[in-house]
């Protein structure tokens, strides 16, 4: 097609609709004004190519400068909104008003070319914001779309809408192997080329590394993906999956908090037992925080562990992260500085009177600190307390409001009473915040994690222990630990509706546990390909040096060989597959009638030739008669039957040379 | 026939070829920066549509076969159209092919000038065979060798354009543009000699039609006329007495050979729509008066090919 081509109406639907599905999921994060404007262009494109409004073209002057006017007027907005910021979010506001009012001056090959290009260029934007298997999928759709647009521009009018749409489609298939290809061997650079996006981060949901009474219940019902564990040797039992968070020290009565972080260096540990391997892929959270078993042995990540032997971060996770970590179950941590130990004791003055008043009674009755945890744990047991997630407000003193009053609360209320109290008997304790448990995937071999599984529990220094973990939730609602959240969400989750061992619960499960380990496998080979997972799978398939030069030999000695096939593919001459079966028969026939010298003409009809072989080869003529009488009934009378008859014929029909 | 093998198609990108090349590199760059594996695969994905684009537009020329014959004559000025037919061995369907014709090595000597000159378009190949028109324009008279035929085609993305080269046998004759102003030349009372002249019958009445201008008013049959409404002029057969001559001598006024030329192609094409019997005589050939298209062929034909 010449780019000054005018274009028809049905070029513009394929056009406008490839713009407005690559616009779509960004309809909700652009400013509402701007969506609706670039709905307003493309609605306004769709009435100019049906001729029921006017657009503006250059001979309707009021039209023209109002939308010149009206373009410098939405860049200064985009400007001002975004304050002069020319990151993704602001990048991507430019780019679809420019895709709005590009519609508006859609005339000619070229500009349908430069629309086509802006929307592939478009596709890329979603990507930034999601890289989901249902994003992706929708994006491949838009980009199929996009390239039948570009088909249709440039077939005649006459080839039928689905044949575009289909070849648009089967292009896009094609270069799927080369896109492989390039994939696994184009040379990762490491590193932004110009920094890092400032934009904030989409909201998150996940642990923060402060507890306020009433947070982690927020979490208690949410499905997101908190992280995915896969063991490396073992699996543990699911007892023993505390998945720590931040530790939090310090509190005010109220929130707890991870406090001042003077002795940052973790003190050593001592391993009694074995140790556990495990690769953990961890959910942007936006904070700075690892989850991690236990003791932690080993890390890969870059990150350091803290007084609580808590893991972070270098940097905030906005991105999902990959590492692995080995851990010892069985441990001890001997010492205790006296900086620790203060702050494992601090208490907000004239806090919790009635706490304290308990606290002392243990300690009046001479009990020893192992002694005064299994009285706190046996008063949570034996008072009516109960685990419910959605406990009444706690207005004054929530310590003491909970432990005498209401009674009634979940995993964080009860970890912080526990602390609460260990404190004020002179037992050394603080509040580990975290996830408890997992989801086994069966299918491949991994745990996931949901921020439901959040959880809060308290560690107590015991002197000939160390650092001893006690769950309070446990001594009241064990099954909360062995069983996992869900056995609480009461009717908030859609599993609930269902009779949990019944056929359609099993079906529903496994068709989550699929779906899931879809995810997890995208997320680890697709959107986790990194310049090391690179680098480990072509050493795994016999590469012996991962340089970027032979990176670049490889793919392109790759791409040369997979042109030469497509190549091949597309050249091979499909004559024979498409030919109806008469026709396939009767050239079976003629070819063999050729090989002992005696060619069909290219104007001679099934009789004629007949006649003619059957004048120079007596010997034949009854069979080739009898042949070609079959095929032109088939082919010219449309005879319904016969076709295995000639079939049958033909190759019993072996023409000898003359003798 | 002449079939476009493998090596003589050739392929490049088109403007928005290049362009989509530049969009799959700022993808990439952007791929880099944000670490983002969907936009890595997009311009990977992007990159093998190239590919595919590439094979598929060239596969759509190669192996075409393409032929003509001479055109009809036309007037210099008017498009040459030479019917082109296009077959295919395959059964691939094949699509938007467009057709110029290029010109002689002569008049390309710039190369940021046209190259081509003239359009023929074929929407698809359908069972083997098609057709197709390529007009060409004429500015001269004389012969139009078609020489180069260059068959060209973006499909099915636009992103390259693919291009071959056949060199059918084909011309066209440019006969002159009829122009000039000078009044058609009356018919002359010639004295034919013995060998000249037609037997019995010369000069015989053969009927009566409608004048039409430029009609000499010798012939009016000024009897027939006073009946009607409009004037009637004679029609008379074979030569003698009473031809139109149409002679290269009495366009001398004019000066230049080709308007001389251009009125005696007026005059021809008038005389013949008046039906007139009309003989031409030019410096090296004559044709003697006489009727009919053929008649008027081969003078139109006898103009266009006079040496300058």
């Amino acid at each position: 097609m010449s780019t000054a081509r005018t274009l028809t109406a049905s070029d513009l639907w394929w056009c406008l609709a490839a713009v407005a599905l690559a616009l779509a999921p960004h309809a909700g994060r652009l400013p509402l004004a701007l969506s609706l404007g670039v709905a307003a262009c493309v609605s306004w494109r769709m009435l100019g190519a049906l001729g029921r409004l006017p657009l503006p073209e250059r001979h309707r002057p009021v039209l023209w400068w109002g939308l010149q006017g009206l373009a410098v007027l939405t860049f200064v907005l985009i400007y001002a909104v975004y304050q002069g910021q020319l990151g993704r979010d602001a990048g991507v506001a430019m780019l679809s008003a420019m895709a709005g009012l590009k519609l508006l001056e859609l005339r000619n090959g070229r500009d349908y070319y430069a629309v086509c290009l802006l929307t592939y260029f478009l596709v890329v934007t979603n990507f930034l914001f999601s890289q989901a298997i249902p994003t992706a999928l929708y994006l491949l759709g838009v980009t199929m779309l996009t390239t039948s647009a570009l088909v249709r521009v440039n077939a005649p009018a006459r080839l039928p809408a689905r044949a575009c749409a289909r070849l648009g489609a089967l292009m896009v298939l094609e270069s799927l192997p080369l896109m492989a290809v390039c994939f696994v061997l184009f040379p990762r650079l490491p590193g932004p080329l110009w920094g890092v996006p400032t934009d904030s981060a989409q909201a998150v949901t996940g642990l923060s590394d402060e507890m306020t009474i009433g947070r982690i219940a927020h979490l208690g019902t949410s499905d997101e993906v908190a992280f995915r564990v896969a063991f490396i040797d073992a699996t543990p039992s699911a007892r023993d999956l505390y998945w720590r968070g931040p530790v939090l020290w310090a509190t005010d009565g109220r929130t707890w908090r991870a406090g001042a972080i003077e002795s940052a260096a973790a003190p050593p540990v001592v391993v009694e037992g074995r140790r556990l391997r495990y690769d953990i892929l961890l959910e942007a959270h936006g904070e700075r925080w690892l989850p991690a078993l236990d003791a932690v042995t080993y890390n890969d990540a870059k990150s350091r562990a803290q007084r609580g032997r808590d893991l972070v971060a270098t940097e905030p996770i906005k991105r999902q992260l990959r590492y692995r970590l080995e851990s010892a179950l069985d441990y001890s941590l001997p010492d205790l500085s006296p900086a620790d130990r203060a702050a494992a004791l601090a208490l907000p003055k004239q806090a919790h009177p009635r706490s304290r008043a308990l606290a002392a009674s243990w300690v009046a009755q001479g009990l020893a600190p192992p002694q005064i945890v299994d009285a706190a744990l046996v008063n949570f047991r034996q008072e009516a307390f109960t685990y419910t997630l959605t406990p009444p407000v706690l207005s004054e003193d929530p310590i003491d409001g909970f432990l005498f009053d209401t009674r009634q609360g979940f995993c964080e209320h009860f970890a912080a009473a526990f602390v609460v109290l260990m404190r004020a008997a002179g037992v050394p304790a603080r509040v580990v915040t975290g996830y408890q448990g997992g989801e086994y995937n069966t299918m491949s071999d991994y745990f996931l994690v949901r921020q439901r599984d959040a959880h809060a529990w308290a560690e107590v220094y015991l002197e000939t222990r160390g650092w001893v973990r006690v769950d309070p939730t446990a001594a009241v609602a064990p099954e909360r630990v062995s069983l996992g959240i869900n056995s609480f969400a009461g009717e908030r989750g859609p599993l609930r509706m269902l009779d949990s061992a019944g056929f359609a619960a099993r079906v529903f499960n496994g068709a989550r546990q699929l779906w899931d380990s879809a995810n997890y496998h995208w997320s680890q080979w697709v959107l986790g390909y990194s310049a090391e997972r690179q680098r480990g799978l072509l050493e795994a398939l016999g590469m012996e040096e991962v340089t970027p030069a032979r990176l670049v030999l490889w793919l392109t000695s790759v791409m040369g060989a997979l042109l030469g096939l497509l190549t091949l593919l597309l050249l091979r001459n499909r004559a024979v597959t498409r030919l109806p079966p008469a026709l396939r028969i009767y050239g079976t026939f003629c070819n063999r009638l050729a090989r002992v010298g005696l060619p069909r003409s290219p104007s001679e009809g099934p009789l004629e030739y007949a006649e003619r072989v059957a004048a120079s080869r007596a010997d034949l003529a009854a069979e080739v008669r009898a042949i070609a009488q079959a095929f032109a009934l088939l082919r010219y009378a449309d005879a319904p039957t016969g076709l295995s008859a000639l079939r049958a014929r033909v190759n019993a029909f072996k023409p000898g040379r003359p003798t | 026939m002449d079939i476009l093998d493998r090596r003589r198609v050739y392929i490049v990108p088109t403007r928005p070829g290049f362009a989509l090349f530049g969009v799959i590199g700022l993808i990439l760059i952007g791929a880099t920066n944000y670490d983002n594996a969907l936009a890595y695969i997009l311009s990977f994905l992007l990159l093998g549509l190239m590919f595919s684009a590439m094979l598929r537009t060239w596969r759509n020329l190669k192996g075409i076969a393409l032929n003509t014959e001479d055109a009809a004559p036309v007037h210099a000025g008017m498009p040459a159209r030479f019917e082109l037919s296009l077959t295919d061995a395959s059964v691939l369907a094949r699509y938007a092919f467009s057709f110029r014709r290029l010109l002689p090595r002569s008049q390309r000597f710039w190369w940021w000038r046209p190259q081509t000159e003239g359009f023929g378009e074929c929407p698809t190949i359908e069972s083997g065979a098609a057709l197709a028109t390529l007009s060409v324009p004429t500015v001269h008279r004389g012969w139009l060798v078609l020489g180069r035929v260059e068959v060209s085609s973006q499909f099915p993305l636009g992103m390259f354009r693919t291009w071959g080269y056949f060199k059918p046998p084909a011309r066209c004759l440019v006969y002159p543009v009829a122009a000039g102003k000078l009044p058609l030349p009356g018919v002359t009372a010639t004295v034919v000699d013995e060998a000249g002249s037609a037997g019995p019958g010369v000069d015989d009445f053969a009927g009566l039609r409608a004048y039409v201008a430029g009609d000499s008013l010798r012939s009016v049959h000024w009897k027939a006329s006073a009946r009607s409404d409009d004037l009637v002029v004679k029609q008379l057969q074979g030569g003698g007495h009473g031809d139109l001559w149409l002679r290269w001598v009495d366009t001398a006024a004019l000066g230049g050979v080709e308007a001389r030329i251009s009125q005696l192609t007026r005059w021809v094409l008038e005389a013949d729509r008046a039906g007139t019997p009309f003989g031409l005589q030019l410096p090296a050939l004559e044709l003697p008066p006489t009727t009919g298209p053929a008649h008027r062929e081969r003078s139109l034909r006898a103009l266009a090919l006079m040496p300058t």
